[in-house]
């Protein structure tokens, strides 16, 4: 088969499976010209290319070909990204992700389970009179802004702000690279929400509160305070992290499940597999399609020469359905056992806020099949969105009795 | 006299995040294939086994106590 250059060829973002099962088949390490970089699709080479420190996660620069003005425009957008720990190696990675970890640990986002009840059960009592919905703007999309936003201690009526900003950002963050005008709204949207927390920062010094941001301002651990950049920084990171992928987890979890009835019902009728349940959704149609890293030095991987300076995308949705690993990949199965999927990432990056994104994608699964009875597809031909790194649905609207 | 406690990793679960090593340096290692092992039960003030066990993302770690 002709290999397809384009990873954001419209029918590859619909339905990447068919051609990356075909790629992972015919050339596993497979040298895409016009992305320039190399494409990993097979479990066990991802896997090891996670924990392999001679790729790092230090990606933070302008694509090779971008004018010198906009290098210049975009300087302060590439600084404040350059920061996130997502993005760095250790040590820095290692003191800004300890300053934050405890907040989410799986101990610590237990206690915001309450919250989550809460919000779930009015989001769902308010659409239930309508007998429909758009699963990511009145529901996904509400739960990990609002959670996040208690965490840090940011008020509630903000999210519609903090959204806008973090819709234009990932345009840049996610590779939306069809998106001609990226750059610019990546900018303004980063710099507004810099400017707000600069505000809030400001408030939390003259009068700390029990939240995130105060813990931040005035962490000293192991001697290690953050810089006012990183602070900023690192709240930029946890608002655009902190909602972003999880209302995608969630929605693509619903829609899996709706596109699989028998295995819905079976949830209904066994509320106790939902643990197994989420980690299955999260490798069957997990919110992150892939991650970027560089080569530091000259690699050899299965006869494939990756030199120093080249990029590398390793594909985790693909990986999560290699048949060397898991059988009867392309089955939805949330009984599943020993699910070993790479949907979170693996080492050092792992994500930070899996145990959150896990406790609130179990809220909102369990609470939808409670509540709404008859539950359904409004529609088959849905449409996802075109970048490189997020599994995210444009809308899923939904119809119930 | 040392900690009177014991401490297992479940590799099953471990996915690498050295979250453990860094509370803990001298209790926990990273093994050939990336996860984390006890070297020495002893080798950090039980307190700090603790905190990397509660720090673990993916509850990986259990201390059990001896009587």
């Amino acid at each position: 088969m002709p290999l397809i250059e384009d990873l954001l060829d419209k029918e590859v973002v619909n339905n990447p499976y068919p051609y990356f099962h075909q790629l992972r088949k015919e050339d596993p390490i497979y040298w895409n010209e016009r992305w320039n970089g190399w494409v990993f699709t097979r479990y066990h080479d991802i896997s090891k290319i996670l924990i392999d420190n001679r790729f790092t996660a230090e990606r933070i620069r302008p694509s090779k070909n971008m004018p010198e003005q906009m290098v210049l425009d975009m300087a302060s957008t590439y600084e404040i990204l350059s920061k996130w720990m997502v993005f760095n190696d250790p040590p820095n990675h290692t003191r800004i992700r300890m300053l934050v970890n405890k907040a989410f640990t799986p101990k610590a986002v237990e206690e915001m389970r309450p919250f989550m009840h809460e919000i779930t059960d009015y989001l769902l009592h308010h659409v239930q009179s309508k007998g429909k919905m758009d699963v990511i703007s009145d529901y996904a999309f509400l739960l990990p802004i609002l959670v996040i936003s208690k965490m840090l201690g940011l008020p509630d009526e903000d999210r519609d702000l903090l959204k806008q900003w973090s819709d234009d950002l990932l345009l840049l963050v996610f590779g939306a690279v069809k998106e001609t005008n990226r750059h610019e709204r990546a900018k303004n949207g980063l710099q507004q929400m810099v400017y707000y927390l600069e505000d809030v920062i400001q408030a939390r010094h003259k009068n700390p509160q029990n939240d995130l941001i105060t813990a931040l301002v005035t962490a000293k651990e192991k001697g290690d305070v953050l810089s006012m950049g990183e602070v900023i920084s690192t709240c930029t990171l946890l608002i655009f992290g902190g909602h972003e992928t999880t209302t995608n987890l969630i929605a693509n979890g619903l829609y899996s499940l709706l596109k699989n009835p028998a295995q819905l019902e079976k949830l209904r009728a066994n509320p106790s597999l939902i643990h197994s349940a989420i980690e299955e959704l999260i490798r069957y149609e997990g919110p992150s399609k892939a991650i970027m890293r560089i080569a530091k030095e000259d690699v050899e991987i299965a006869d494939k020469e990756i030199k120093k300076g080249q990029r590398v995308l390793l594909m985790q949705n693909i990986a999560n359905r290699d048949p060397e690993v898991f059988e009867y990949p392309d089955k939805l199965d949330i009984t599943r056992q020993s699910n070993h999927h790479l949907g979170f990432g693996k080492g050092i990056h792992y994500c930070l806020g899996a145990p959150l994104a896990r406790l609130e994608s179990t809220i909102a699964i369990n609470q939808v099949l409670k509540h709404l009875k008859n539950i359904q597809l409004e529609r088959t031909d849905l449409e996802w969105q075109p970048n490189i790194i997020s599994r995210a649905l444009k809308q899923l609207p939904v119809i119930f009795d | 006299m040392g900690n009177r406690i014991r401490v297992y990793v479940d590799k099953n679960k471990c996915i690498g995040s050295t979250t453990c090593i860094y509370y803990a340096a001298q209790t926990f290692t990273l093994d050939s294939e990336g996860k984390s092992t006890v070297v020495n039960v002893d080798g950090n003030d039980s307190n700090k086994i603790q905190e990397a066990a509660d720090s673990c993302p993916i509850n990986a770690i259990t201390i059990v106590k001896d009587e």
